[in-house]
């Protein structure tokens, strides 16, 4: 082989160069799709006399919000402007996709070990509610849920309270530390807490993974949470008190109260979402090894103990990235909440827009952020996938 | 080679099996199965593939279950009692051909699992057992690896110290060295040759001629689901007795 016989191949039959040059005309259709959807934006925009800018974002919002505040900051309406707004749509949002995500894991792998259940009656069942559950609209499953099961609770005025938590058709009511309103905000605490629990758990993992050492990595993780939860909690001056909802002419105050709309949506994500991770789950399970359970059996371990040590975490590897796009879906279809009147970052959005006429705008940002969202459930996800990866030669 | 006998005419009964039949579906796997092994004895099953013999040895500790006859396992008799089922897994041990070792533990984590969970032990007394064992079977540099890290004689010589971490009565070899690559066999097989003079009670079926020459005291030769014949290495080698075992032997050795 010489450079002469490699020099005298015509370009178009020379592998790298056609792939150079399929590269540089995909780059260019882009490039023109991109520049085409840019023009046709500002040809409407100048069409019906409005500009692109975000400039409105600091006028005063002006508007209710049902619910939540700004991640711990109390909104008013009265003084506080756009760009807050869409900070309490946030956190209403992260507070139904993270509640139900952890919500929608632990159903859905209780049903998908149901369905492999030797029990009839409990793989039946499990059969039923996946079935059911994945094959009709989530839409219909919250209207359900909403109109029929919560607002179908008995009046406020009628509810009878068991242990302190009232259950009617104006959502639920139960004692909870609150946040003191004249003290400093908590949440942060809260955050930063979780985020020191979730660095302790992988770095005690990292450890066991390279010395072999066995480690109760979880344990230590929520200890960490914990003691830091208490310390912020002296540090800031006590900032949380006991309190207790209390019924009075016009409903209940005190305490911590969940709207209807908001135990509506995370109950029909929950329920929805849990019936594919289910199946994730089953599907898991039966990709280990039929010899595994022989084994653990034949060690004298018992069925619960083989699925616990054994095959669950095994089958945890396969269904990682699935359960990812579950996550992924349940936030996204957290914005269904539109529907039930739940204030989450795409309904506060809409409103916004709808107020003040830029609309372009708001749904603008309304894509970053679930962009933003989903990329960040993405990169966990795949941080957890690398963290429990099999370690073979 | 050939050890000398050991006399097991005293020794108390470590298996019985009665006229054992198993099903799958309409076709018969073990047809009147009768046999006794007792304790402290090496006894070899051999036979050509889908002769039973694994069937059998994964009924002892109920992997598999038989349809009638009893099976008596150091004195408990296997039914659909689970407190005699867990009590004779507790005293058997049990080597499978595709090793199934636990992958997302290491190595120690394997051998220590079932005395922590089963017996109770205190981790650092499991640990200890563990590491002795990975000791006895050559790999205690090993202990803090994964089970992928590991050659294939390796890993069956953990699943082997895994095993035998439940101080088993009873061990269970069902095809140990098929699954390895030729120059990884011999390591295997001299662990096994080991534990064969320490006392233990060993079912172990196998192609290695070789071997159950050395360490077998008797060999049972199944086919279709019954046993054929049973003797002494020496007299099943060298005159087999039924037309069927002449056959076989022939066909093992003959190359």
């Amino acid at each position: 082989m010489n450079s002469q016989m490699q020099a005298s191949v015509p370009f178009y039959r020379d592998v790298k160069k056609l792939a150079l040059i399929a590269q540089v005309v995909f780059l260019v259709v882009v490039v023109l799709l991109i520049a085409l959807v840019i023009n046709n934006i500002n040809l409407g925009l100048k069409k019906q006399n409005l500009n692109f800018s975000f400039d409105f974002l600091n006028q005063t919002a002006g508007f209710q919000v049902a619910e939540g505040t700004a991640f711990g900051v109390p909104y008013d309406s009265s003084s506080d402007n756009y760009f807050k707004v869409v900070f309490v749509g946030l956190y209403n949002t992260l507070r139904v996709a993270v509640t139900g995500m952890i919500l929608a894991t632990v159903l859905g792998v209780l049903v998908g070990i149901g369905r492999l259940s030797s029990n009839w009656l409990v793989g039946r069942l499990a059969l039923v509610y996946v079935e059911i559950l994945r094959n009709t609209p989530v839409l219909v499953q919250l209207f359900v849920w909403y109109f029929v099961v919560i607002l179908g609770l008995p009046a406020i005025s009628k509810a009878q309270p068991i242990l302190g938590v009232y259950l009617s058709n104006s959502g639920l009511a139960t004692p909870w530390l609150v946040q003191k309103p004249d003290m400093p905000n908590f949440f942060p605490v809260t955050i930063i807490a979780v985020l020191i629990g979730l660095a302790v758990f992988a770095f005690f993992s990292n450890q066991r993974a390279r010395t072999g050492k066995p480690t109760p990595a979880g344990w230590y993780a929520i200890a960490a949470w914990l003691l830091v939860q208490i310390i912020g909690f002296f540090a800031l001056g006590q900032p949380l008190e006991y309190g207790a909802p209390v019924r009075g002419n016009f409903g209940v105050t005190g305490g911590l109260q969940v709207s209807p709309e908001f135990t509506a949506l995370l109950i029909g994500l929950v329920v929805y979402t849990s019936s594919f991770i289910a199946e994730i789950t089953r599907a898991g399970i039966q990709s280990v090894n039929k010899g595994q359970t022989e084994a653990a059996r034949a060690l004298g371990l018992g069925y619960s103990e083989t699925l616990q040590l054994i095959i669950l975490p095994q089958a945890l590897r396969v269904m990682i990235p699935p359960l990812g796009n579950q996550y992924l879906n349940l936030t996204k279809n957290s914005s269904l909440a539109v529907a039930i009147g739940y204030s989450d970052v795409l309904n506060v959005l809409g409103t916004a827009g709808n107020q003040s006429g830029q609309n372009l705008q708001t749904f603008f940002i309304a894509g970053i952020v679930y962009l933003i969202l989903s990329f960040t459930i993405a990169f966990l996800v795949n941080l957890y996938n690398s963290a429990t990866r099999l370690r073979t030669r | 080679m050939t050890q000398p006998l050991k006399d097991l005419s005293a020794a108390p009964v470590a298996i019985q099996a009665d006229h054992v039949n198993k099903y799958y579906g309409s076709f018969q796997a073990l047809k009147d199965v009768s046999m006794q092994v007792k304790q402290g004895e090496v006894v070899v099953v051999i036979g050509p593939s889908g002769s039973g013999k694994s069937t059998f040895i994964r009924c002892i500790n109920r992997l598999e279950e038989h349809q009638t006859g009893r099976i008596v396992v150091g004195g408990v008799e296997l039914t659909n009692d689970v407190r005699n089922i867990d009590a004779i897994r507790k005293d058997v041990g049990m080597v499978f051909q595709s090793f199934n070792l636990f992958p997302h533990l290491t190595v120690l984590q394997n051998i220590t699992i079932a005395p922590m969970r089963v017996k109770k032990l205190e981790k650092a007394a499991a640990e200890k057992v563990g590491m002795d064992l990975l000791e006895r079977v050559g790999i205690p540099e090993q202990a803090s690896k994964f089970p992928g890290q590991l050659s294939g004689g390796q890993q069956q010589r953990v699943a082997i110290a895994r095993a035998l971490a439940m101080q088993p009565k009873i061990m269970l070899f069902d095809e140990p060295t098929s699954a390895l690559d030729p120059e990884m066999i011999k390591e295997v097989l001299d662990v096994m040759k080991e534990l064969a003079t320490s006392g233990i009670t060993m079912m172990c079926v196998t192609h290695e001629m070789g071997f159950a020459r050395e360490v077998a005291d008797r060999i049972i030769f199944f086919d279709k689901g019954q046993v054929i014949e049973e003797a002494t290495p020496d007299d099943f080698y060298n005159n087999p007795k039924t037309d069927r075992a002449k056959l076989f032997l022939s066909q093992i050795l003959g190359h």
